[in-house]
């Protein structure tokens, strides 16, 4: 039974609360209003990206502050505002809450929750547009980001505070690889912020659910401004997620964001640019589209250890048409990031997952976050692959091969599949060890071309439950000594030597 | 806008009395206006609403039901 009493009482307390300044506010008219932009007579004393109130409880952000007028943008009741309404301005700017209360939420892009779980009550709230650390509060980039693919954290590693471009055509795992790296931070002490820009709310259904299952919600909010949003939200929510990551990075903790993705943001930033009549440039993208997107990344950062030392690691992903790298916005963000995972429909297709094309994808900075074991083992790895796809393309000629020829072309083709890695299946860095050092061993030549995959599962299974003192001795920050070396080698010789008995005593029984 | 400047608007719900008609002239003086047009509205339920220029000083019932609506 509701206790009509207890509401009232609860009721009489907030309206106390309840502040009434009672300070002149500046107002002006709506003189003109379409496609969610209004322009306002008045207003004499609005600031640039100041929060506005229309009459009718809508609110808009003044985005063009012209001679006679105010350009500004509705968050929504743009079919409601009408010809002559009134527009109060608020003197405050836009602010997202903030605090651990938004862990595990859904929120949109003014921290109201989406996901029905109730009011958030947020500790504070954070100006959504805020300048960059300065230099000299930044620290180096020392601590790796463990994202879980093998491909990744070996040849491009990622370190905490870097900005890392996602980047490929549709369907090519770039959504993949950003939710897998979230599902990795479990137990990692990495708080997770992803945030959605105008994608289909059925995708980041699925995102939602795949996090929840993970267990990932407890470190982590969504962000989101699906598709059907007002522009507006889709244009800010980059800048709240961001406004969310800094609470936690200048308490010094670790932060992991996601901008998926950023050429729709840039699209909706056009769509608003084009409607207020600013000039459009190349591809119809107005003047400041490269800042758009500069000032936003640059606020990822290592702070140094008299900051805090917390960071923001941004994971921003774009979208490009037809692998065409040299379109607009993605050279402006790969310009901007600290290196780029580059995915390949082509890869894709013939079964190469995650698709990443290790000729095209850099980390600028992550070299110097990796492990020592990691850096150690993998050194070679690129080169190798190189190798392997100039032998590759050459091979297609036909020619008789020698048998040290051969030997490369297995060893780099059992290497590819040695990378290929299905979705959600995360290594930890032991287990990566393991796996880069038999990969790269004389063991891997035993290992029948098509089952390397099949052999790698069962080897760590394997290795788990009979030879756990291998996975448990090994020390990634430490070099990987001769001796441990050997051991691995032993137990992936054991492991080979013990499945191709079983096959054999199957084909008998057969 | 000018012109404007110089008139205050002021909307009360109800005839306002002469002490109420005196606070307003002394208020509006006070920024320089020197004439002063009343509307009545009971759309405002209650308390007043003095327009100058683009400046609003608004202290009707309705607003302040309006910011609690909000806050709740």
């Amino acid at each position: 039974m509701l206790d009509l009493n207890e509401i009232g009482k609860e009721l009489k307390e907030k309206i106390a609360k309840v502040k009434d300044d009672g300070k002149s506010r500046s107002t002006g008219k709506i003189v003109y209003s379409g496609d969610g932009i209004v322009k306002i007579a008045g207003l004499s004393d609005v600031k640039y990206n100041e929060l506005l109130d229309v009459r009718g409880g809508y609110h808009a952000l003044a985005l063009n502050l012209e001679h006679d007028s105010v350009g500004a943008v509705l968050f929504s009741g743009e079919d409601r505002v009408r010809f002559g309404d009134y527009v109060y301005s608020t003197g405050k700017t836009l602010e997202m809450k903030v605090g651990s209360a938004l862990l595990g939420r859904i929120v949109n892009p003014l921290g109201e929750p989406l996901d029905g779980l109730g009011e958030i009550a947020a500790e504070a709230s954070r100006p959504i547009e805020y300048p960059a650390p300065a230099i000299m509060d930044r620290g180096k980039v020392n601590k790796p980001l463990q994202t879980g693919i093998l491909a990744i954290d070996s040849m491009i590693p990622i370190g905490r505070g870097q900005r890392e471009l996602i980047i490929g055509d549709r369907q090519t795992g770039k959504t993949a690889i950003a939710v897998d790296t979230i599902l990795n931070q479990k137990g990692e002490n990495v708080i997770c912020i992803y945030v959605s820009i105008g994608q289909k709310a059925s995708s980041l259904a699925k995102i939602i659910n795949t996090l929840r299952q993970g267990g990932a919600m407890e470190y982590t909010c969504v962000v989101s401004a699906t598709a059907d949003d007002a522009v507006p939200l889709q244009y800010i929510a980059p800048y709240s997620g961001c406004a969310l990551a800094e609470h936690f990075m200048y308490q010094g903790k670790d932060v992991l964001i996601v901008y998926d993705d950023l050429s729709k943001h840039a699209v909706a930033y056009r769509a608003m640019s084009l409607l207020l009549k600013r000039p459009a440039g190349r591809e119809a993208y107005p003047g400041d589209v490269f800042y758009l997107h500069s000032r936003l990344l640059e606020r990822s950062a290592k702070l140094s250890e008299e900051k805090g030392g917390g960071s923001i690691t941004a994971l921003p992903i774009v979208e490009t048409l037809a692998g065409d790298i040299s379109a607009y916005i993605p050279t402006n963000v790969i310009s901007i990031t600290d290196g780029q995972i580059y995915l390949e429909s082509e890869l894709f297709n013939s079964g190469v997952r995650p698709a990443v094309n290790v000729g095209l994808s850099v980390s600028r900075v992550g070299g110097s976050a990796q492990r020592k074991a990691i850096r150690q083992i993998s050194g070679q790895l690129r080169i190798n692959l190189a190798q392997y796809r100039e032998l590759a393309i050459f091979m297609q000629f036909g020619s008789d091969l020698d048998s040290e020829t051969q030997k490369t072309l297995s060893r780099g083709a059992k290497l590819t599949d040695t990378l290929k890695q299905r979705q959600y299946l995360n290594y930890t860095v032991r287990e990566m060890i393991v796996l880069l050092t038999v990969a790269q061993s004389n063991v891997i030549d035993g290992v029948p071309a098509k089952k390397v995959g099949e052999y790698n599962e069962g080897l760590l299974d394997y290795i788990r439950v009979n030879r756990k003192e291998i996975l448990d001795g090994l020390d990634p920050d430490a070099g990987l000594s001769e001796e441990m070396k050997e051991k691995i080698l032993a137990a992936a010789q054991e492991y080979l030597n013990f499945v191709s008995d079983e096959e054999a005593e199957g084909e008998k029984n057969v | 806008m000018a012109e404007e400047k110089l008139v205050a608007k002021v909307v009360v719900s109800e005839k306002p009395d002469d002490s109420v008609l005196r606070m307003v002239a002394e208020f509006v003086k006070k920024r320089g206006c020197y004439k002063t047009e009343y509307t009545i509205d009971p759309d405002i339920i209650g308390g007043i609403v003095i327009r100058i220029g683009d400046k609003v000083y608004d202290g009707s019932l309705r607003s302040r039901l309006e910011t609690i609506r909000q806050s709740l």
